[in-house]
């Protein structure tokens, strides 16, 4: 791997996510809250959520980990702030295919979180963007 | 190493205190980038907790990122770690 190919993991977008995340902070009252971490490295989220209607209609994460991990998690409440809950999951899951570097849907609008699709050359680095979806999955299927 | 601005390395700076382990951190790089960028340069980091949660917690560090040296490893290596530190933290100076 030569060191050009970097530019490929750490793109200008989610360089902007991780240095100004979005959606940072947690909701109070009446939301549902997900802890989730990562032990063998370290990564943590905080991700507090509000369904009202079957749709997300707020959405807040805070948490502590790499460029990779946080700038997913910013980029993850960016997404499916608004969305229903069908439609996130459903996002979550042409997010995982992508990650995989699988074969996804590209007519979904994932919006900046495509800057992520060079994470599936990085395979030690597959978890670190997908610790929010985790998160997110959990909350919306319980 | 410790000539490498912006470097943090944990633990006592006697050498006799040491064994050859070195347990570090630079600027606000996250370990988990620094091992990636060190990788792309061919030097293997290891990055994270290593199992040692409590101690982490000591440090007040969220992780670190460790080299280890052993009876094959040369001068060079050190020189070549050196620099790709240095390579580490010119990228992510330029990326933010």
């Amino acid at each position: 791997m030569s060191f050009d190919n970097l530019d490929t993991l750490y793109r200008q977008v989610i360089m902007d996510h991780y240095k100004k995340p979005r959606n940072k902070g947690m909701l109070e009252d009446g939301s549902m809250t997900i802890d989730m971490n990562n032990p063998t490295c370290g990564d943590r989220i905080r991700l507090t959520m509000k369904i009202e209607d079957g749709k997300v209609s707020d959405v807040k994460f805070d948490g502590d980990g790499c460029s990779i991990s946080m700038s997913s998690a910013s980029m993850m409440t960016q997404a499916i702030k608004g969305k229903d809950v069908d439609t996130a999951l459903a996002m979550s899951e042409t997010f995982s295919l992508m990650i995989q570097g699988k074969e996804y849907d590209d007519e979904m609008d994932l919006g900046d979180i495509e800057a992520l699709q060079g994470v599936s050359k990085f395979p030690a680095r597959i978890k670190c963007a997908t610790l929010a979806w985790k998160a997110m999955e959990k909350g919306l299927k319980e | 190493m410790s000539a490498v601005e912006g470097l943090t390395i944990y633990g006592p700076k006697d050498a006799e205190k040491r064994a050859g382990v070195i347990t570090f951190n630079i600027n606000d790089v996250h370990p988990h980038d620094v091992a990636t960028v060190l990788d792309a340069d061919g030097i293997a980091v290891r990055a994270g907790h290593h199992c040692a949660q409590p101690l982490m917690k000591w440090l007040d560090v969220s992780a670190t990122a460790r080299a280890s040296f052993y009876l094959y490893n040369t001068e060079e290596d050190i020189d070549k770690l050196v620099s790709g530190l240095v390579k580490t933290k010119e990228y992510f100076s330029n990326v933010f």
